[in-house]
């Protein structure tokens, strides 16, 4: 789910509010049913579907020992339901000088989040750029597949030759604030389906859901340009892939989302919804990927998480800062760190996205790991009612 | 401060016995004030209204993308922005902007199309757009903008003049057609340069400007330092031919230069204001140390010293400065509120739209205006002073003694006249292109002019006199007194008659220009009827013809042949000029006047892609026939060689023409400005013009036009330009008209004690009404002798001189006899004034309690 609710959140800058759309929500494509997912078809663009998104985080190691941490998001938002080109404003006709069209006329728009977290430097850097699917400025394609917006992309490698999910080689471009990231990807799974056959619900209310694959294992490594400079760089990302068209129950506010490759081969995928008492919500849920690469499907009772500290951002917003995640089932207790403290977002609405140290035991043997963790709704304004409901 | 008490309390008694003269004292120093602060706030809020609005256009942008008439292919943004990252190091942020105007229920405005997203990466206050949409969280708004059709955004208080709420449709007039809009949102608060904005899409802004797959420019930021300079290098590298980076107050600059050659019209008449204005300050702070001489010499006789009389006088011509050049610069702001809207007015018809909503006061002229105000009352009485109190106490006593010297200083200034006189005709004849010389030479002249009039006042009384000593001794006396009271009157008639001279040479110079203006527009105007899509502005994407809508106005009935143009704005290797592309009929040739270039070869050459220029711009550029100017055409820049000069009065900068054919062709642009229509034989114009607009009807309002009727528009445009010119030399006229009755009535008053003497030995009331009369006339009509010469070398220098090296214009000279009797009139106006208070007092005044003074 992770990014799902961010989007939802993010989209309500986007997309119009609440009452006015609930009225244009069944004209929008609906995550019902668990529907058997295809690819290369599914890596590319939903456009009957409200929101969706391609999410990548990854931990990063350079030849000479520094460590970094990156985050690169690109959202799709429709601004209405319909064709992603839409024809011509009704009124007008055609055959008449200066009645046509507009290439940058546009329904669907854009978003990318880029982030880095440079351990040397002790620097969070982030940046945000936005676009109209239109002209090329920005846009989604399922193969080959690419998504990207102005120069910041996620594609095929076109060297590859190879467009299924599971084999395919990928490239990953951002730069911003000093930074500037040039990676290939090979996935080192096959795609996982979340919730039910890759049917992840949020709340009670039907269409309250998406559809959600990870690819928890991605082997990544390329440069990383810091003012001007390159650094070769390896290390181990996750993709998340999810759309739909709802968004968060009425009682939910936030959530905390974590990502965590562990050492051993195996890989957790928790997010803990949170409802305005500050109590966990029933709809949290997760999947758990053993070493061989078998998947279990995790509700709410299956992990216990716990709060150990807290870090307050510039402007207020307290965040939890250190956890404490046991799994019964797999005999897991770990103790997740952020590396640095500061890596929140200040976008709108802001929130924390960081890369995390994991150290812990597993039936008693030690255990570590590294991964991501995503903190929303904890600036005030509730990810719930900023929602796109 | 220094000085017994007593001289103090003499000096301020003086002045409260005599609050008429100190009132009119104020009144010259303020009117001097004020119409330099006046003219000042005029030319320097419109400045300072057309900087606001481009920076409001433009915003953060430190550069700016420029291509052609046409501007440039979109693609060039998508490259810029979907180009792969180099390093990681600083990239410039681009933003798209598409750009026109429009009307919007009877307003000019500047529709901007943008991407919202791009403008606020540019860091834009446009960005509010969007910024405003999080933080509010009013996304229905980017919602409307992207999905309403004719969805545009515009400043609240504009809206509000507007009479357009939130969610009210609008009707947008883009160069005559009529689209439908909706005000989805405002713009956050009215900062100036917001008034004529209206924001839409980039999608939108293509579709109503016919610019599909073009964008006007690109704005860019450019990060600072070694990284934003090698950036941009290499942007240079890969800009396509015919697209141009420059830094963003380029634009500023350029439009900034349109407008220089009206505010040199302005300078001229600050500098003479400021000219009139010195003089009268002098002339009433002068007499009021002269007036007192009696009185400074009875404190000199009993003892007060040199030192003590000079410190007490320029005190007093201190606090008097100040006070004045206060009341100046209030009244000045006054009047300066009222002078902005001509201005404004003036560049709007010409250049631009400029809503000028706040008025500026540059600090610049607080000190020129104090200055001119408080130095002139210092130099007025410390000339005076150093006479008065410096002479010996019985002398000061004798105003003969006085008046010797006022004739001797006179004599002298009739030779500095002709020093001056001669000084300007040198100054024109060792330059040859310098405006700033031409103005020069025109101060010296005026300068010349207030010299000479004091001796021309006393000569021509004393011939006068002379003459009438015959006939009657009454008049004898009248001219003899003036003759012999040059101390106090002479600076004010040399003021009246500077005004009056300015005012003779620009109205001949105005005159003048709108007579050749007329004769040109009649030689030229040669089609019969004319048509142009309406909007300010010149070579604008939305002034065009559209296509089926020019095929249906060719094809109607008794239309026998046209000329079509298309008028834009290029660059060329000497900065951006306007370039006229025209197919002309056959009957078009004989319009051009050709002042230079072979007449048999002009046109084959003009065919051939050769280029003419008007002769205002050949001027500007210093070019000429056989010369060559380089043009920045679509594909890159190009050559073109110089066949012609020819004749016009355009917008002051002048303009090229180039040949329709091959303008389509180097600049792939077939867009049509203008036709003119020539009718068959016996087709009425008037009859044509109805069938026209039916042809052009429901598809594009143009504006179709009868010659005869473009031709008064023409002259109507003429006249409101130079509205503010006649405001001026009224003002300067009405200055030193007020400067002469305040001289004439403080000598008036002052001389009382001679008339009573007359009254006594037998002149009738109505006698000495008569001769108090006769005395003013008399003496504005000196200034005007003075000033008639004068005024026609002055007009002779602004025609021949200010104007040809300033807009490189020929005008005809042309008199009129209006332009005399206007001066005529004035100076009558002004010594009637003067004289009927002084000369009631003479016809009606007590005799024997005026005599038991002495």
């Amino acid at each position: 789910m992770r990014a799902g609710m961010l989007a939802a959140v993010a989209a309500a800058a986007m997309i119009p509010a609440a009452h006015a759309s609930r009225a244009q929500q069944s004209t929008y494509a609906q995550a019902l049913l668990p529907e058997p997912l295809e690819f290369p078809r599914d890596q590319g663009a939903h456009p009957d579907y409200r929101q969706e998104w391609w999410y990548l985080t990854g931990n990063l190691d350079s030849v000479s020992g520094e460590r970094f941490g990156f985050e690169l998001t690109l959202f799709r938002f429709a601004l209405a339901p319909g064709a992603l080109t839409p024809g011509p404003p009704p009124v007008r006709v055609r055959s008449r000088p200066g009645t046509e069209s507009s290439a940058w006329r546009a329904r669907q728009i854009y978003l990318g989040h880029f982030a880095i977290t440079d351990l040397a430097k002790n620097r969070f850097r982030f940046t945000v750029k936005r676009a109209r699917g239109a002209l090329g400025l920005a846009g989604a394609q399922a193969d080959p597949f690419r998504v990207w917006v102005g120069n910041w992309q996620f594609r095929e490698d076109a060297a590859s030759g190879a467009s299924a999910a599971d084999h395919a080689e990928w490239r990953l471009q951002a730069a911003g604030h000093g930074y500037g990231l040039s990676l290939t990807a090979q996935p080192l799974m096959p795609p996982v389906l979340n919730g039910d056959r890759g049917l992840s619900r949020k709340s009670g209310e039907p269409g309250n859901a998406t559809y959600y694959y990870s690819v928890p294992r991605v082997s990544v490594q390329g440069t990383i340009v810091r003012d001007g400079r390159p650094l070769q760089v390896h290390g181990l990302a996750w993709l998340d892939r999810e759309w739909g068209s709802g968004s968060l129950g009425p009682q939910e506010i936030g959530w905390d989302w974590f990502g965590l490759q562990l050492r051993d081969g195996s890989c957790l995928m928790f997010y803990s919804l949170r409802d305005r008492a500050g109590t966990e919500d029933r709809y949290s849920a997760g999947t758990w990927v053993d070493s061989s690469g078998r998947v279990r499907p995790l509700s709410r009772g299956d992990v216990s998480i716990q709060v150990l500290a807290h870090w307050t951002g510039a402007d207020g917003a307290r965040y939890p800062s250190k956890w404490r995640l046991t799994m019964p089932a797999t005999g897991l207790d770990l103790t997740i760190r952020p590396v640095i403290a500061d890596q929140e977002l200040v976008t709108s609405p802001r929130y924390w996205e960081g890369a995390v140290d994991v150290s812990g035991t597993r039936a008693g043997r030690p255990l570590a790991g590294r991964g991501y963790v995503e903190l929303v709704g904890y600036d005030g304004t509730s990810a719930g009612s900023a929602g796109i409901r | 401060m220094r000085g017994p008490p007593t001289l103090w309390a003499a000096s301020l008694r003086h002045f409260l016995r005599q609050p008429a003269q100190l009132a009119l004292a104020l009144v010259a120093l303020a009117a001097g004030v004020a119409t330099i602060v006046a003219v000042n706030i005029a030319t320097a809020s419109s400045r300072r209204a057309l900087e606001l609005s481009m920076r409001a256009v433009n915003g953060p942008a430190t550069q700016v993308i420029t291509g052609g008439p046409q501007g440039l292919d979109e693609d060039l943004y998508v490259r810029l922005f979907t180009r792969t990252p180099l390093s990681g190091t600083p990239q410039p942020v681009y933003a798209p902007v598409v750009e026109g105007y429009v009307t919007v229920r009877g307003r000019v405005m500047q529709l901007i199309g943008v991407d919202p997203f791009a403008s606020a990466a540019l860091g834009g206050r446009r960005d509010t757009i969007t910024a405003g949409a999080v933080a509010d969280r009013t996304s229905s708004l980017l919602r409307s903008w992207f999905l309403e059709p004719g969805a545009v955004v515009m400043a609240p208080g504009t809206a509000r003049q507007l009479g357009i709420g939130v969610g009210e449709p609008l009707t947008v007039d883009i160069g005559g057609v009529q689209r439908s809009a909706t005000l989805i949102g405002l713009l956050n608060g009215d900062p100036p340069g917001d008034a004529t904005l209206l924001l839409a899409d980039i999608a939108q802004a293509q579709e109503w400007l016919g610019m599909i797959g073009r964008l006007t420019r690109i704005d860019l930021r450019s990060p600072r330092g070694p990284a934003g300079a090698a950036a941009l290098t290499e942007l240079r590298r890969e800009l396509p031919p015919g697209a141009q980076l420059e830094p963003a107050a380029g634009e500023v600059r350029e439009t900034l230069d349109m407008t220089s050659a009206f505010s040199t019209n302005l300078t001229a008449m600050s500098l003479l204001a400021l000219l009139v204005s010195a003089l009268l300050i002098y002339g009433a702070v002068s007499f009021t140390v002269i007036q007192r001489r009696r009185n400074i010499a009875v404190l000199r006789a009993i003892g007060a010293t040199r030192r003590e009389m000079l410190t007490i006088l320029l005190t007093e011509a201190a606090a008097l400065g100040a006070a004045g050049a206060g009341l100046g610069v209030l009244l000045g702001t006054v009047v300066g509120h009222s002078l902005v809207r001509l201005v404004s007015q003036t560049v709007n018809d010409l250049y631009y739209v400029v809503a000028v909503q706040q008025v500026t006061l540059p600090a610049g002229t607080l000190i020129e205006a104090l200055g001119t105000g408080l130095g002139t009352a210092l130099v007025a009485s410390l000339l005076p002073a150093i006479e008065v109190a410096g002479s010996a106490p019985q002398l000061g006593l004798r105003r003969s003694v006085l008046e010797g010297r006022a004739a001797t200083a006179a004599r002298r200034l009739s030779w500095l006249s002709l020093a001056l006189a001669l000084a300007a005709c040198a100054l024109i004849a060792g330059s040859s292109r310098s405006v700033f010389a031409g103005f020069a030479a025109l101060f010296l002249l005026l300068c010349s002019v207030a010299a000479v009039t004091p001796w021309v006042l006393r000569a021509v009384a004393r011939l006068g006199s002379k003459a009438l000593s015959g006939f009657s001794s009454v008049g004898r006396l009248a001219l003899e007194d003036v003759a012999n009271s040059l101390s106090r009157t002479g600076v004010a008639v040399a003021a009246l008659g500077m005004a009056i001279a300015a005012m003779i040479g620009v109205s001949i110079m105005v005159e003048s220009f709108r007579v050749s203006l007329h004769h040109w527009l009649t030689q030229t105007m040669r089609a019969d009827i004319y048509v142009a899509a309406p909007g300010p502005g010149v070579g604008r994407p939305e002034r065009r013809i559209e296509p089926a809508v020019l095929a249906a106005l060719l094809a109607t009935p008794g239309v026998a042949d046209h000329s079509a143009s298309r008028s834009v704005v290029v660059r060329s290797s000497l900065g951006e000029i306007a370039l006229d592309a025209l197919r002309l009929a056959p009957g078009s040739y004989a319009g051009i006047d050709l002042t230079a270039g072979d007449p048999r070869a002009v046109w084959s050459d003009y065919d051939r892609g050769a280029l003419l220029l008007s002769d205002s711009l050949a001027w500007r550029l210093n070019l000429r026939p056989g010369g060559r100017l380089s043009l920045a055409t679509a594909s890159g820049s190009r050559e073109f060689p110089i066949a012609g000069i020819y004749h016009e009065y355009g917008g002051g900068l002048g303009s090229a023409m180039i040949s329709l054919e091959v303008y389509r062709r180097l600049w792939r642009d077939d867009a049509v400005t203008a036709v003119g229509l020539y009718l068959g034989p016996g087709v009425d114009a008037a009859r044509e013009v109805p069938r026209l607009e039916a042809a052009a009807g429901g598809h594009q309002a143009l504006l179709i036009r009868s010659n005869a009727d473009i031709r008064a528009t023409s002259l109507e445009i003429f006249d409101r330009t130079f509205i503010i010119t006649r405001v001026l030399y009224w003002l300067a006229a009405g200055i030193a008209a007020i400067g002469l009755v305040s001289a004439l009535l403080a000598w008036e008053l002052d001389r009382t004690h001679e008339l009573s003497v007359l009254r006594a030995l037998g002149l009738t009331p109505r006698g000495a009404a008569a001769l108090v009369t006769a005395q003013t006339v008399f003496m504005a009509g000196a200034a005007l002798l003075a000033a008639i010469p004068a005024g026609l070398i002055i007009a002779v220098v602004l025609t021949k001189v200010v104007d040809r090296r300033a807009f490189g214009w020929h005008i005809e000279m042309h008199l009129h006899g209006a332009q005399f009797l206007n001066a005529l009139a004035l100076a009558l106006a002004a010594a009637l004034l003067a004289g009927l208070y002084p000369a009631w007092r003479a016809a009606v005044g007590p005799i024997a309690a005026e005599m038991r003074e002495e």
